[in-house]
């Protein structure tokens, strides 16, 4: 099983909800999990945010291009934006130990989506921020080679 | 995104519908904020039908969090569906916020 779908977008935070929706139906058409569709989603709405409001030094329209890929074993979903270079994973890890009134939200986002996926790589290819999100298919119930002894 | 509102004695029931997200956020942000500043002390966020929540969505539970401390009143959420559950869980909201199963414990544990 090997499939892909892409989608591109402007920059505004209007549009990430169509990213969401495409994501959850892909991963409906394919017959997989829907926590992992809901994850994904969660996961690009945060990126996406984040590149809207602060990765452009002008006030133009951007696109941004995504891809959702999977096989057998995998889920990944690819962004590609025009913004300023910024890796997301430089951010610092929020202080989750913090009392109410100390604790800050920032990082947040970055972070949620760390503990969503698997693995996230950040690249930076001619003057655009490449951003690889990937997570394991949960396995089918009933797959009796599934790590038992 | 809708939000209700509801009196019960002296507490406020705060019904959040849809999906709080950066689009979105800001509504829940206005109105909380302009209940605390009313003089509304003891607030229940009722999120049975909050469908998502990003970290936008956080941002606006923290920052009344924050305010209602400083006031000396009281935030409580309660009816988390599993998905919100998770971003409370995942982000260690669960622990610096008070979250009740039901709407009946939060109203009761309003003081």
């Amino acid at each position: 099983m090997s499939a892909m779908q892409t989608i591109s977008i402007r920059n505004d935070l209007h549009e990430i909800r169509r990213v969401g929706q495409m994501i959850e139906a892909f991963v409906a058409s394919h017959g997989l999990p829907s926590s992992l569709g809901r994850d994904f989603a969660l996961a690009s709405d945060e990126l996406l945010t984040n590149v809207i409001s602060h990765g452009y030094d002008d006030e133009q329209t951007h696109a941004i291009h995504l891809q959702i890929r999977c096989d057998a074993a995998v889920l990944v979903l690819r962004l590609e934006d025009e913004g300023r270079a910024y890796n997301p994973l430089s951010a610092p890890t929020p202080d989750l130990t913090a009392e109410l009134l100390d604790r800050s939200v920032g990082g947040l986002g970055i972070y949620l989506v760390r503990q969503l996926m698997d693995q996230v790589e950040y690249g930076r290819e001619a003057n655009k921020n490449i951003l690889v999100l990937t997570k394991q298919i949960p396995r089918k119930k009933g797959n009796k080679t599934d790590g038992m002894h | 995104m809708e939000c209700t509102e509801e009196k019960y004695n002296d507490r406020t029931i705060i019904g959040l519908r849809g999906r709080m997200d950066s689009v979105t956020a800001r509504t829940v942000e206005e109105k909380l904020l302009a209940l605390i500043e009313n003089g509304e002390r003891h607030l229940v966020v009722d999120c049975a039908e909050l469908t998502y929540v990003s970290s936008a969505g956080l941002r606006v539970f923290l920052m009344a969090a924050k305010r209602v401390t400083q006031v000396k009143g009281q935030l409580i959420f309660t009816t988390l569906n599993d998905e919100v559950r998770q971003v409370f869980d995942l982000t260690g909201f669960s622990s610096i916020l008070q979250v009740c199963s039901s709407r009946e414990e939060a109203i009761t544990q309003a003081a």
